[in-house]
């Protein structure tokens, strides 16, 4: 590690909501990257709410913030508009403004080597984000309850969800995805060579579409799920036999085996393990 | 003059064929040297008997056993001769085409010995550098794996997990490693992976105890349940009481508590 890491800067932001949700870029929280020119890695810590992700030409991370599911305008909008506890608010006219949303709610970005984290403050953790980043980003996100929804980047993508879904669409690189309740759905553009992935739920299905020249070798494995593929192989199903011989009528052969599989030759190992959900691996293009 | 020069002198003057004058002059320098004139004679005088003695001629019995010696030594020749013309037909004999054939075989073996030998060496050379290359491939994958583990990016140790998967003699530090990651990766899938690689090497009772002490230390589902499946396969009786433990928690996914309690029931 370079002693020279530069805590370049740490910021505590305590804001107010912008008017609009579809509010111009301008409108958006800026955050820039130390090092714009190399891909930087954004880690978002959340524990409820959606975070949607796109990626665009640009060179800073571009994050709104919007009112969790299920809090509408229209539900906003009759309530009465009461003078803030904030001081040095009276000059001010309120007059003819909507108030959306009535607390303020804190979030915390740092940036350090190359990575910003943002971590939403104790005192709200409900919360979606909408974000913009460059590109060429690695993520590293994790929530307990929301969905996980990312578009056309290029990088490694971390991503862990307990109740949500994890949606990753038009990707270049990698991932490693996990996921307890939700789906993971993955649609790869390419593949980084000799990247080796993985994909883990227990109740949710696995739906990777990875391109069809991709080099890889396959370990599936679900209990009570199905495994689906179009991919030509020839599935080779390792059958772990226990220790010691086994027992009269026990049934460990249904749940205890791994299914590999090399497609185009084999490759990196992709890992897909799933309890009840099922296994999907599709062909793209 | 010494003893020994005067007799050989006198021995010379007596019998050796010189006459007149010369003659005449050694016996004066006889004389001159010290020899005895009666002494001188005496000598003479025996030489005189000496010659007078008549020669013996051979008699019949000398003359056939020279006869026979002379045969004899003729035989002796004759089967030397004979001895060099054995050879002369061995040597013919070895010309003759079925021996050739056969020497042909000899020299053929003979090269492909030294052939084998050669090949064989070389073999070996050859092998113990695959050996000596191999163990530096696995000493190299062994520094590998140690230095991916420890990177940040999930996608570099989940690498490291599968380059373990290759070492065919895991030390402890590569144990130690994936049992530390096993129990403190903040990955779900890098830890789920290391279950499947340490279940590989079960066989060292380090793994085995590893994995059945990771059981409570486990907080995702997903690998609660696979560490339940190990010890299934691994008929691990001992873990009973930690996935007893596990399943006590409040929090737990029912999916896993079903799991669990159909692991505790094929195990005892």
């Amino acid at each position: 590690m370079k002693t020279i890491t530069l805590i370049l800067s740490v910021v505590i932001y305590s804001m107010i909501i912008p008017g609009k949700a579809i509010a111009g870029d301008e409108d958006k929280l800026k955050l820039s990257f130390s090092n714009p020119e190399e891909p930087g890695l954004l880690i978002i810590e959340m524990i409820n709410g959606n975070i949607d992700i796109q990626g665009y030409d640009g060179k800073e991370v571009l994050l709104e913030s919007l009112p969790p599911k299920g809090e509408s305008h229209e539900h906003k909008i009759p309530e009465p508009v009461l003078p803030d506890t904030e001081e040095g608010d009276e000059e001010i006219s309120k007059e003819g403004l909507k108030k959306i949303k009535s607390s303020s709610f804190e979030i915390n970005i740092t940036e350090e080597g190359n990575k910003i984290k943002i971590k939403p403050g104790l005192t709200n953790i409900n919360q979606n984000f909408n974000i913009k980043v460059p590109y060429a980003c690695s993520f590293k996100i994790s929530t307990v309850t929301g969905n996980i929804s990312v578009k056309n980047v290029k990088g490694e993508l971390e991503m862990s969800t307990v109740n949500g879904k994890i949606d990753l669409d038009k990707i270049t690189g990698s991932s490693v995805a996990s996921s307890v309740n939700g789906i993971i759905k993955v649609v790869f553009k390419k593949v980084t060579a000799d990247a080796p992935m993985a994909f883990s739920t227990v109740n949710g299905h696995i739906d990777v579409t990875l391109p069809a020249i991709t080099k890889a070798t396959l370990k599936m494995k679900t209990d009570r799920g199905d495994i689906y593929t179009d991919f030509d192989i020839d599935v080779e199903e390792k059958k772990e036999k226990s220790h010691k011989e086994d027992k009269p009528g026990q049934t460990e052969t249904s749940w205890i085996k791994w299914t590999t599989a090399d497609i185009n030759g084999g490759g990196p190992e992709f890992a897909f393990k799933s309890l009840n959900g099922d296994i999907h691996i599709r062909k793209g293009q | 003059m010494d003893k020994k020069k005067k007799i050989k002198l006198i021995t010379e003057y007596l019998f050796n064929n010189t006459r007149g004058t010369d003659k005449r002059k050694m016996r004066e320098f006889l004389l001159e040297h010290g020899v005895a004139e009666e002494e001188l004679s005496e000598f003479e005088k025996l030489a005189r008997e000496l010659n007078a003695i008549p020669e013996r001629e051979p008699g019949e019995k000398m003359k056939i056993n020279f006869y026979n010696n002379l045969e004899e030594y003729k035989n002796t020749i004759s089967e030397r001769e004979a001895r060099m013309l054995s050879f002369k037909n061995i040597w013919e004999e070895l010309w003759q085409p079925v021996l050739v054939k056969r020497l042909a075989y000899a020299v053929a073996i003979f090269v492909f010995g030294c052939l084998a030998g050669y090949w064989y060496t070389s073999e070996m050379k050859y092998k113990t550098q695959v050996n000596t290359m191999f163990s530096e491939m696995q000493d190299m994958q062994k520094v590998m794996m140690l230095t991916l583990i420890q990177q940040p990016s999930p996608t570099d140790r989940l690498k490291a997990i599968s380059i373990s998967n290759q070492i065919s003699n895991a030390d402890d530090k590569v144990i130690d490693a994936l049992l530390n990651t096993l129990n403190n990766d903040p990955n779900v899938n890098v830890r789920l992976m290391a279950v499947e690689t340490l279940y590989n090497f079960a066989d060292n009772p380090k793994v085995r105890i590893g994995l059945i002490k990771s059981i409570t230390k486990q907080e995702s589902p997903i690998v609660q349940v696979t560490l339940a499946d190990v010890m299934v396969l691994l008929q691990e009786k001992s873990s009973v009481d930690e996935l007893k433990k596990l399943l006590e928690r409040n929090n737990l996914n029912e999916s896993v508590e079903s799991k669990l309690k159909n692991s505790i029931e094929l195990l005892i």
